[in-house]
């Protein structure tokens, strides 16, 4: 190996070393800034740690002599939060002030013990108040000049109930598809769903609807947005950094605890809120009360020996049972939000197996299956049921399949990735009980009306469809006569290829035929032989 | 009527195809074995025993005198048909993965994978110079330097080879020259079998990317699309309807996530025209690899990852049933 040689002392090498000195008219113009960014960023600033300083106020105003009885329970109370780095007890005129500074090793650590010491009692005449520094330095700089608050523009968004209003009573429902890239919005007709928006990147996660079903809200990274009107235009977005879930406010209702064996029925609205305790002798599964009405339904027992059960709450609070299913494969209930009508459902591991149920007689009206169903959702008037396969819970045959609500299956909609389906919710009704009940007496005369539309409207798309069928057999008539001429112009070459037989159809060549005898397969038959 | 169940291969079906008569029904599996049937009554008549991989494909010539098989052990093989002797062996650089016989019977093409840094190539043997076969010489090969063959079919005068590709590509293959005569790009994914018609005029291209499609044989132009929502393995075209029947299902791997119901891979039929569904059948434990009607139309077949291959006749119904139009 050859041996390293000093490049100095190398006679070859000549080269004059570089001067690495800087001319000497050179004035130096890069800032310090520049040059020394990232160190000058750790400067110790003079405000620093501010924000982990926090002010305790109504604090006991004590003498030298028990200063430090008074700072071991202060250190004793504040120190769970974190690490109190310095304190500091203002005095003035021999006694403390009564409010004290302490200062944590981090911000999280002050907002935790505001969080938790602001108002703690530490005896009768004194609640601790505990706040930020860096909050009264931000009511201290209020202006003193109150200024009425800038009008806002006037934003017009449309008519805000514009989907009640179609003219069909369709409802709607949010589709989320392509593993989250698309969401559409569908008006709901039994023959198919009509697109009324679509959008790429609609939302980054998923979608909910309010409960009056006015805004539709999408979630984003930065928080959510809520959309509305006929167009479906922003009407607000609130900043809320990561936010995974929201809430709607709900309403109250009769709560009931699932506790094991049994459960206790709190009757919310009556007085002193009795109790009732229905004891069921296997574990429960799934409960659910019927809405707008008297009814509720239990799953209990364990695989594969689970019973369905329905029950009824009488006027006087009395709980009776009005019939059990036994053997269902059944994981969920889902009542119709009109009440009444139901769907016990065995989705994911269950495999989809679906009951349409008739709770007024408790009759099975159908029985059927969804492979791998996730989800099931009412429409908000009852009168039909989506089931789906979301690409979320199961990667193939992701679609949903809409339903009457006596389980007669009306469509298959496929959609690659899908991944979930929200009916959009109504607005309680406007009309009066009397005007409901006029419209029951006429219910008659209404439907007839209904019914002479959609016979209308369907023979119409069965026409279309017609046609269509019609043009495209037309079209593939034409393309195979062509095809058949070239054929039969071609007949010579393929006697030739073939040494002159004839094997355009399968009988042209009887000549060539055999005959055989073949046995078939009837029966099989195992007749065991005694001892041999 | 009940479907007669064939059951003689210990993995998966691969290619199942019938004589020009019908009477016949050969089929072939990753076991290596390749077994002829008759198929009117599922009596199994004998099997090609030699192959020591999974064999891919299988053809039988118009005469009924020879069959073709293609495997993973890097051959292609000739058979005498009714005796199950092995003619011929022709050992190549990799798996052979498509064969087929001429309108004539006369030549003989297949093409190999793309493997073990060999590239595809479209092998053509003239069985009528015997040299060619005992030198192992083709007298024409072409080699598919892009996208690898993965399914063929000889055209209607034995003049070209329509070749479908790994990238959904379909290219006609000039039988005399190997030139490129035409191309057509109309699928998005693998096509996974091209069958013809019956008088050959037309063909039917099963892919990946969930269609099939139906093409004219000698122009290539695209004629009809039919959608699913899976892969289609498999897709035939009926003698003497407006049918096409399609099969499918999903990879191997994949299977796990759907298999968990008995008997519940179907066949898929739609009607050529109007390209919509009409019908399902339902049987297979697994996906359906291979799917083939009848010559005379009156039944179908189909094998599957199940290992099962499986001989429908239709009922009265089949025949009568119209979409209204």
């Amino acid at each position: 190996m050859k041996e390293t040689v000093d490049m100095v002392d190398d006679p070859e090498y000549e080269e004059e070393e570089p001067s690495f000195s800087d001319p000497e008219d050179y004035v130096d113009d890069v800032d310090d800034d520049e040059l020394l960014d990232d160190i000058l960023r750790e400067k110790p600033q003079e405000a620093d740690g501010i924000d982990s300083v926090v002010v305790v106020d109504n604090v006991p105003q004590v003498g030298p002599e028990r200063l430090e009885k008074l700072k071991n329970v202060i250190h004793k109370i504040f120190s769970k939060f974190g690490k109190i780095t310095t304190e500091f007890y203002p005095d003035a005129d021999g006694m403390t002030k009564g409010y004290i500074f302490l200062e944590y090793a981090s911000p999280t650590q002050a907002l935790e013990a505001v969080k938790n010491a602001d108002g703690y009692k530490l005896d009768k005449q004194h609640t601790f108040r505990v706040n930020l520094f860096t909050d009264f330095d931000k009511y201290m700089n209020i202006s003193d000049e109150w200024e009425a608050p800038a009008k806002q523009p006037f934003k017009d968004f449309g008519n805000m109930r514009h989907w009640i209003e179609d003219p069909d009573c369709r409802d709607q429902y949010s589709v989320i598809y392509e593993a989250g890239e698309r969401t559409a919005i569908f008006s709901n007709d039994a023959k198919e769903p009509i697109t009324v928006e679509e959008r790429a990147r609609w939302t980054e996660t998923y979608v909910r609807w309010s409960p009056k079903g006015t805004y539709l809200a999408t979630f984003h990274q930065r928080g959510i947005a809520l959309w509305g009107g006929e167009k479906f235009k922003q009407i607000q977005r609130f900043s809320h950094q990561g936010v995974s879930l929201i809430d709607f406010s709900p309403c109250e209702s009769i709560y009931s605890l699932g506790v094991v064996t049994n459960f206790e029925i709190f009757r919310m609205r009556e007085k002193q809120v009795p109790v009732d305790v229905v004891e069921m002798k296997e574990s429960i599964i799934a409960f659910a009360w019927e809405p707008n009405g008297s009814k509720f339904a239990v799953l209990h027992g364990e695989s594969p020996r689970i019973n369905a059960s329905f029950y009824h709450v009488k006027n006087n609070g009395k709980i009776e049972l009005i019939k059990m299913f036994d053997k269902q494969q059944a994981n969920s209930i889902f009542w119709s939000p009109q009440g009444q009508f139901m769907v016990l459902a065995g989705l994911r591991s269950m495999n989809g197996a679906l009951a349409f149920v008739d709770t007024s007689d408790c009759t099975m009206m159908n029985i059927a299956e969804h492979y791998m169903a996730s989800d099931v959702e009412w429409d908000p008037t009852g009168r039909y049921v989506v089931t789906s396969v979301s690409w979320w819970s199961h990667k193939v045959d992701n679609a949903y399949w809409l339903w009457t609500f006596q389980g007669r299956l009306l469509q298959k909609n496929n959609k690659d990735r899908f991944c979930q389906l929200l009916w959009r919710p109504r607005p309680p009704t406007l009309l009066s009980i009397e005007q409901i009940k006029m419209i029951k007496k006429d219910l008659k005369k209404y439907s007839k009306i209904f019914e002479q539309k959609d016979r209308l409207s369907q023979s119409k798309a069965s026409k279309e469809l017609v046609d269509k069928r019609r043009a495209m057999m037309e079209d593939y008539r034409r393309y195979r006569e062509e095809a058949l001429k070239i054929y039969q112009e071609q007949k010579s070459i393929r006697l030739e290829l073939r040494g002159g037989v004839d094997t355009d159809e399968l009988d042209s060549n009887v000549d060539d035929w055999e005959e055989e005898t073949i046995e078939f397969f009837i029966n099989e038959e195992i007749i065991p032989i005694g001892d041999l | 009527m009940k479907p007669i169940l064939l059951q003689g291969h210990e993995r998966s079906i691969t290619q199942i195809k019938y004589n020009r008569e019908g009477d016949l029904l050969f089929s072939v599996a990753k076991d290596t074995v390749a077994n002829v049937w008759y198929s009117v009554n599922g009596e199994r008549l004998g099997t090609y025993n030699g192959h020591t991989g999974a064999v891919w494909c299988v053809d039988c010539d118009w005469d009924t005198k020879n069959v073709l098989t293609g495997s993973a052990d890097n051959s292609c093989r000739l058979w005498d048909c009714e005796t199950g002797k092995q003619l011929a062996l022709l050992n190549t650089n990799s798996a052979v993965r498509t064969c087929g016989f001429d309108f004539s019977g006369n030549i003989i093409m297949f093409s190999t994978d793309k493997q073990m840094g060999y590239q595809c190539f479209l092998n053509f043997f003239d069985l009528r110079d015997p040299q060619q076969i005992e030198d192992n010489q083709p007298y024409l090969t072409v080699p598919c330097s892009d996208h690898k063959i993965t399914s063929a079919v000889w055209g209607p005068l034995g003049e070209f080879v329509i070749a479908g590709h790994e990238n959904g590509e379909i290219n006609q293959f000039s039988a005399k020259s190997g030139e490129i005569l035409k191309k057509a790009k109309e699928h998005t994914k693998q096509i996974n079998d091209i069958q013809t018609s019956v008088d050959l005029t037309m063909f039917i291209s099963a892919s990946k990317d969930n269609t099939a499609k139906l093409f004219d044989s000698t122009s290539l132009d695209h004629i009809k699309t039919f959608k699913t929502e899976r892969p289609v393995n498999s897709a035939a075209i009926s003698p003497i309807m407006d049918h096409v029947v399609m099969g499918g299902g999903q990879e191997a791997m994949e299977v796990t996530t759907t298999s968990t119901r008995i008997g519940k891979f179907e066949a898929r039929f739609f009607h050529a025209a109007y390209e919509e569904e009409f019908g399902r059948v339902k049987g297979h434990f697994g996906p359906i690899n291979c799917v083939a009607f009848h010559p005379d139309g009156k039944s179908y077949s189909s094998g599957g990852e199940d290992g099962y291959v499986r001989i429908h006749y239709f009922d009265p119904q089949y025949f009568d049933f119209e979409l209204e139009a």
